[in-house]
């Protein structure tokens, strides 16, 4: 301090609003500072019992204001600085909350470090009210999104290890001296903050405009923190949530410099929703409105925020680098919160939401693991799994299934996940459709399987079969305690000819509805009635009141996962589901119900659009995947139609083709059991189940003559609805064997049951027998490029693995169009196949609904099958195709190639010739003048085959769907070669380039003669992630949904347990 | 047991088995049509017409439209390893127009027509002063295998593969020949390389001692190639002569030749070479012309695996006899079969080689005329068991021509009969439409040039859709 002049002047401004418990411990804090030169105000910010008669007994010399109404402490603050007498006088106001205790020498410090380092602001130490040891803040530092951040542990002691004056980013408000110079030059707080990251806002305005905001560790003052641990009363979590939110943003739009402002208020919107998702997640949904509203708010209040966001930047002085060097720059709410739940790990307890689960020490979860693996249920879906996987030893082992719909995971396996993300994505011609709604799922068994492309489809087929047999426990657990029954079931389950059929044919589809059969027709057996079982001390088990909406829930969310992976189950699910239901409220259920009951389990299917958005609205349409194969003509046209040829109605009555002589009367007995000697509740559920399986059994064996269409995509998938049919009679047969014949006297039941038993029984030992000497391994299709089976095309591959640019491959032929075709339910007419440069991969596995370019394609191909075109690679190359491969055994196809001037012959192997097109154009390239000319008169196709263009050079791929690269002089434009989609956009020399169509299936963009960089890419990214982030909420509302109701019904919850109620 | 659960099992019982008995009775539905395909609107192709390149050897390129539109011609050469510049040309629908390969830029190689917009058909038409005429048809379908049934390395009975790559890839050819004693691999012409872009000649007596008769078995291991064969009768003293035949792709179990005559000097042979692994029976059956007494049948003619038989028609017909010929292979083995006829003089001076028709057709399109002239007749077989008539129209340069007479020719079951067309010519190339009303009809033109060539040719027909 300067011995000539006098010591600067402070006004302590107390803001306070229902801080009575605090306020008196402040002001007499205020009364012993060191520090003579200080004037006190005290604002009451509308406090229920007015604060003016504690202040003149705590501090008789403060001068007391009273606003009627609580304004929020900036406004408090601006408002008794307005009405003060002393402030006019003051050459430096230190701001103060009502629940900061200062030390004696607080002021004293805090005025020191102003002084000596010209400092406009200046914070203290913060401590703990109660434990003056923790510290709570020194200086505070925020991440790009305003986000605070103190730098301290939790709970830090203080031990000197942050007594030094340094720069921070800004100080709380809690305790700032603030010079007048500052608020002179830059405004003073900003009441339209109300509460929450003003002093933050004000401490950058006061560094943009050049001055310096410290913190002088020596100025001690403890802080309750009242509000923030809500102590104070008066706003909710919610409030808090809507203000913070709507204050950060507000504070970025005033202060970020323009370049910055765009980016970080795009990714604070992103995080907002990242937020509110998952606080949906963890069922918080009452605060989950906090961010509409603050976004609400934030618009209406733009124009003013326009207004304050000019005089800020007129008055800023320093860049925004300086203001960065003080923050973080990484995110740190991440680590807060993996630090806070490992903490409460570490207490034995895992806190979900507002549900704390208590014991999930390493000790009780080997003790509940321990109780769990020796369930019978357990024991029982585990014995199956080994004869399952001994029984698909040749699919699991080796090379991976390349055949029906079941594909080779791309390498690398993340691809799966960045096509889901993509806006745009490069399958087939490329499609700015919306992925599938399975690549999220095959992307799961991705990470499971660690990046290996060759693990995680093991991991998925057995998955899928694990969680059939795991839910099929789960069905019959509902049905009877008897192990054997069960087992008897499961194995029937496990081992019967449709489910070798799936795995023999690589059909991802039946596997899936395999997988999610039994969980979905527990659920809506019973919403459909009470489930039939065995015991009285069990009886019958309906569905609670409160566990309808939750079920209804849970059967969408499980559906929504098999349509995703099999879409034709879809229509399936829907005919089976409403014939249950007609036939339960024909077979009594109670008047008014049976409508309802229905109306509940079409309602799940109904969710399954919704769940499934935005996929849905192309998967939906008539020749979408769902539907295609139900509308796709007469007879076993399309998907696995071969297969669809043999099926008859016995077949389908005998659960499937294929079948041993021996299930047959097994398949009989049961059901002939089940229907006579069985208890009256097992009798009327068989009777709905053997109605449906008739049903199914009389269409597919129609379908099978050709006489309807193919009403799903595989017969093997079709199968599985009268194969748990099946299972769930044997098992209500053998359990009604061994726990429900009278005991009291010997009847004709007594023989006819052992003899059906005996029956069955001899019937799933068959399968075992079979199954046990192994099903065959899928027929792999070369298309796919399976390494290590014997199958030169890897050769090639390999070969061209190095080539520069994006292109494509063109199989034309019968070997590998017509078993990848066939699992794709569509195109069945088509004899080509297109896909990436290695080949077929699961990315291709739900192509896209064809669009304009794919039908040119599509009539390339017949026109060079028909033999009435010489140079279709001038027709092929702009779209991309490098490689054509042509199938051996196909000799139309071969004879197609061969014919074509344009191609060039570049291997030959075993299966297939391969081509090169010399009229390649990469993905997106530069087009050279002849070859412009040729793109600009597309309607000409002669023209185009005539011209004699080359095609130019590739621009460099910087993403899926960007491309960048150096305008080649005199190129007059620039392709891209997929479906002419319109939302290609092109920029050079920052300018905008005009588009226009091109070869049919390209975009061209006149370059107008400029040069530099040329810059192509598919807008609709921010689209893309609003459609995932929409499809994310709606699945998190419904797991939430779902899950609500097992915490309703805790019991219920209990029950639904992989393993029974045992 | 209530008694609606037992009549439900009843019920049950009673479908099960219905189901067993409706799978045995339920007919299979009709397989659904077909899609249509979508084409693109534009017919494009390329005619490949491997040519000779001896200097007294004249060829040219006769292309026909055979579409409603004009088509749009390029025609340039492929040889030594580059292709000339194209030469647009336009073609009206229904016309013909021919083009000198000498004029295309490349002396040593193969014209190419491609054509755009409508579909068309090329001939290639060789006249060698002194020597002979001949003409082949070209072909839009380079391919792997090619098959002859005819040849020769006796000296002045010289047979040479011309070898067309007109890609830009490397080829390779192997080579055997088909003898009555059986396969004859040419180890020299094992992996015999043919350069792109390029036309190579290969003159069998440089790899084979003297065979008076064989077949040919081209297989191209690499590479995609058209294979003709030039056949350049020279004895010393003796008759020239010429023949020029694109080779066939695949054997096949029937052949059909509609303008055989057996000379009166000289020899007319059905050539035989069966390039399978199984044995050949083979039945030869003649349509005779006009009141001339039906030949008899021949008895079935075996043709071991990998061999070559000629059949000398002479034996089974009078000399001057006009006939068809149906070549079968009673025993379903595919064979190749060709008539090869050698006249000293007469109407019949000369040499030609052809191929039958495997396919069949009610419409045909037959070359016929030449650019120096000449006299053309135009023969139709008529193989079926009911008399039919057939209309025949020309397609000139100047477009099409339908004769009044020819409207409505009729032809007896069993039967041959002859056109004669040359007053419709007009001494230039043409083609001839043949339109029959079934698909028992097959027809072959004969082409007669006189001095200096003094030989005739045989036009194949190539049955139109």
């Amino acid at each position: 301090m300067s011995d000539q002049l006098p010591p600067p002047r402070i006004l302590a401004v107390v803001v306070t609003h229902n801080g009575e418990r605090w306020l008196d411990a402040c002001l007499r804090s205020l009364a012993a500072q060191t520090y003579r030169r200080i004037d006190v105000l005290v604002v009451d910010s509308g406090s229920t019992v007015p604060a003016e008669a504690q202040v003149r007994e705590a501090l008789p010399a403060a001068e007391s204001v009273r606003l009627e109404a609580n304004v929020g402490f900036g406004t408090a603050a601006n408002r008794g600085l307005e009405m003060s007498r002393q402030a006019p006088e003051a050459d430096f106001f230190l701001f103060l909350h009502d629940d900061v205790a200062l030390e004696p020498g607080c002021v004293a410090q805090l005025v020191e470090g102003a002084l000596e380092t010209g400092a406009g602001i200046v914070g203290g130490k913060g401590l703990a009210w109660e434990r003056p040891e923790v510290l709570l803040e020194v200086g505070m530092s925020a991440d790009a999104f305003c986000y605070p951040f103190s730098g301290l542990e939790e709970e830090e002691i203080d031990q000197g290890q942050h007594d030094m004056r340094r720069d921070v980013l800004f100080v709380t408000s809690a305790c700032m001296l603030v010079s007048r110079t500052v608020l002179a030059k830059c405004g003073s707080w900003d009441g339209d903050y109300f509460l929450f990251a003003e002093d933050l806002d004000l401490c950058i305005r006061a560094r943009l405009t050049g001055f310096k905001v410290i913190v002088q560790p020596g100025a001690r003052f403890r802080h309750v923190q009242a509000l923030d641990r809500s102590r104070r009363g008066g706003l909710t979590p919610t409030d808090v949530r809507f203000l913070t939110r709507r204050n950060r943003s507000r504070t970025i739009v005033k202060n970020a410099s323009l370049p910055r402002l765009v980016p970080l208020l795009c990714l604070f919107t992103t995080l907002a929703f990242l937020e509110m998702v998952l606080l949906a997640v963890m069922r918080r949904f009452d605060e989950v409105p906090a961010y509409p509203r603050a976004f609400g708010s934030f618009l209406v209040t733009m124009p003013d925020l326009l207004r304050a966001r000019s005089a800020v930047q007129k008055r800023r002085t320093e860049p925004d680098r300086r203001l960065r060097r003080l923050m973080i720059h990484y995110i740190p709410r991440a680590r807060i919160l993996l630090e806070r739940q490992l903490r409460e790990w570490e207490r034995g307890t895992l806190r979900f939401g507002t549900r704390t689960i208590s014991k999930v020490t390493p000790s009780a979860i080997a003790a509940r693991f321990s109780a769990f693996i020796r369930q019978p249920a357990t024991v029982t879906v585990l014995f199956a799994l080994v004869i399952l996987v001994l029984a698909a030893r040749r699919t699991l082992l080796g090379g991976p299934v390349a055949a029906g719909g079941l594909w080779p995971f791309p390498d690398p396996v993340w691809r799966l996940l960045a096509d889901y993300f993509a806006p745009w994505r490069d399958v087939a011609l490329g499609t700015a459709a919306a992925p599938p709604a399975a690549f999220p799922l095959l992307g799961v068994f991705g990470v499971l399987g660690l990046g290996n492309p060759r693990t995680a489809q093991v991991l998925l087929e057995l998955g899928l079969l694990t969680a059939g047999l795991a839910g099929m426990s789960v069905l019959l657990g509902r049905r009877t305690r008897d192990v054997p029954a069960r087992v008897l079931a499961i194995v029937f389950f496990a081992l019967a000819p449709p489910v070798r059929q799936a795995v023999e044919t690589g059909d991802l589809g039946a596997l899936a509805l395999y997988a999610g059969l039994p969980w979905l027709m527990d659920i809506v057996l019973r919403l459909l009635g009470p489930t039939p079982a065995d015991r009285q001390e069990r009886p019958p088990l309906p569905l609670t009141p409160t566990g309808t909406v939750p079920s209804v829930v849970r059967a969408a969310l499980i559906s929504a996962g098999v349509v995703a992976l099999a879409p034709s189950a879809w229509p399936l699910l829907l005919l089976a589901w409403a014939m249950f239901g007609l036939l339960s409220i024909g077979g009594g259920a109670p008047p008014g119900e049976g409508g309802p009951r229905l109306g509940r389990a079409l309602v799940s299917l109904a969710l399954v659009p919704v769940l499934l958005l935005p996929w849905s609205l192309e998967a939906f349409r008539l020749n979408g995947p769902v539907l295609a194969p139900l509308l796709g003509g007469r007879g076993p046209a399309g998907a696995f139609g071969p297969l669809w040829a043999g099926y008859t109605i016995s077949e389908g009555l005998f659960v499937g083709p294929g079948i041993g002589w021996l299930v047959r009367p097994a398949a009989l007995a049961a059901t002939l059991g089940a229907l006579i000697l069985s208890t009256p509740a097992r009798r009327r559920e068989a009777r709905v189940l053997v109605s449906v399986w008739l049903v199914f059994a009389a269409l597919g064996g129609l379908a099978g003559a050709g006489w309807i269409p193919a009403p799903a995509a595989t017969p093997a998938m079709w199968s599985m609805v009268p194969l748990a049919v099946v299972a769930i009679l044997s098992s209500h047969l053998l359990a009604g064997l061994r726990h429900e014949l009278p005991r009291h006297a010997i009847g004709w039941r007594h023989v006819a049951t052992p003899v059906l038993v005996a029956v069955t029984v001899a019937g799933a030992l068959a399968t075992v027998g079979r199954a046990v000497g192994g099903w065959k391994r899928p027929r792999a299709t070369a298309a796919a490029d399976v390494p290590g089976r014997g199958n030169s095309l890897a050769s090639f591959f390999a070969s061209i693995s190095g080539d520069v640019g994006t292109f494509r491959v063109l199989w034309i032929g019968r070997s590998w169009t017509e078993p990848v075709l066939a699992g794709a339910g569509r195109r069945s007419g088509a004899s080509f196949l297109l896909t990436g440069p290695r080949g077929l991969t699961m990315r291709e596995a739900f192509l896209p609904t064809p669009a304009e370019g794919d039908r040119r394609l599509e009539s390339v191909v017949g026109t060079m099958r028909d033999g009435a075109i010489h140079l279709s690679g001038h027709l092929l190359g702009p779209a991309g195709i490098r490689y054509i491969v042509a199938d051996r055994t196909d000799p139309v196809a071969l004879a197609a190639a061969n014919r074509q001037r344009d191609f060039v012959l570049d291997q030959q192997i075993e299966s297939a010739v391969v081509f090169r097109n010399l009229q390649w154009v990469p993905r997106a390239s530069a087009a050279t003048p002849e070859l412009a000319a040729a793109a600009g008169g597309a309607a000409d196709l002669d023209s185009q085959m005539q011209a004699q263009w080359a095609p130019g050079p590739p621009l460099g791929q910087r993403s899926q769907a960007r491309f960048e690269g150096p305008v080649p002089p005199g190129s007059p434009s620039i392709l891209v070669g997929d479906n002419a989609n319109k939302g290609w956009m092109a920029t050079a020399s920052g300018r905008e380039l005009d588009r226009a169509e091109a070869f049919g299936w390209a975009n061209r963009f006149a370059t107008g003669g400029a040069k530099g960089t040329a810059t192509v890419w598919y807008g609709g990214k921010w689209l893309r992630l609003t459609g995932v982030l929409i499809q994310a909420m709606l699945l998190a509302m419904a797991i939430s949904m779902a899950r609500r109701g097992v915490r309703v019904a805790p019991q219920e919850a209990a029950e639904e347990e992989p393993g029974g109620p045992e | 047991v209530k008694g609606s659960e037992r009549a439900f099992v009843v019920l049950f019982v009673a479908v099960v088995v219905a189901a067993i008995a409706g799978d045995r009775f339920l007919p299979q539905s009709p397989a659904p049509a077909s899609r249509a395909r979508m084409r693109v609107a534009s017919a494009a192709g390329a005619a490949y017409c491997p040519v000779p390149n001896a200097e007294e050897a004249r060829s040219f390129a006769a292309t026909v439209n055979v579409g409603e539109a004009p088509a749009n011609l390029r025609h340039f050469a492929i040889g030594e390893g580059k292709a000339s510049n194209p030469q647009p040309a336009s073609l009206p629908p229904k016309a013909v127009n021919h083009v000198d390969a000498g004029t295309l830029g490349i002396r040593e190689g193969a014209a190419v027509v491609e054509s755009f917009a409508s579909p068309t058909f090329t001939d290639s038409v060789v006249l060698a002063r002194g020597v002979g005429a001949a003409t082949a048809p070209c072909t839009g379908q380079p391919g792997t295998r090619w098959l002859f049934a005819s040849g020769s390395t006796v000296r002045g009975n010289d047979t040479y593969l011309l070898v067309s790559n007109p890609f830009q890839e490397d080829a390779s050819v192997g080579v055997r020949l088909l003898t009555a004693e059986g396969p004859a691999a040419l180890p020299r012409l094992r992996e015999y390389t043919i350069r792109p872009l390029s036309e190579t000649v290969i003159f069998l007596a440089d790899f084979h001692p003297e065979n008076d008769s064989f077949g040919i078995d081209v297989t191209v291991s690499r590479g995609r190639l058209v294979v003709s064969r030039l056949m350049r009768l020279a004895p010393r003293g003796g008759p020239r002569g010429l023949a020029l035949s694109l080779g066939v792709r695949e054997p096949a179990a029937r052949w059909q030749f509609a303008a055989g005559e057996v000379p009166g000097e000289g020899e007319e042979l059905i050539n035989l070479a069966n390039p399978g692994d199984k044995e050949a029976l083979v039945q030869i059956v003649f349509q005779a012309e006009g009141e001339q007494v039906a030949p008899r049948e021949l008895e079935e003619v075996p043709v071991a695996a990998g061999a070559h038989v000629a059949v000398k028609v002479s034996d089974r017909l009078p000399r001057g006899t006009k006939h068809g010929t149906t070549v079968l292979s009673t025993n379903g083995v595919p064979i190749v079969a060709e008539r090869q006829t050698a006249g000293p003089s007469g109407g019949l001076r000369g040499l030609e080689a052809v191929a039958g028709a495997t396919a069949t057709a009610s419409r045909w399109l037959v070359q016929t005329g030449t650019p120096i002239g000449g006299t053309a007749q135009l023969a139709i077989v008529n193989t079926g068991r009911e008399d039919t008539q057939v209309a025949v129209s020309l397609m000139t340069p100047q477009g099409q021509v339908r004769p009044p007479e020819l409207a409505a020719v009729p032809v007896g079951a069993g039967r041959r009969i002859s056109l004669d067309l040359t007053p419709y010519l007009g001494g230039e190339p043409a083609a001839a439409v043949v339109e029959g009303s079934t698909d028992d009809v097959v027809a072959e033109g004969r082409m007669f040039l006189g001095d200096p060539y003094l030989d005739f040719a045989d036009a194949p027909a190539r049955p139109l859709p």
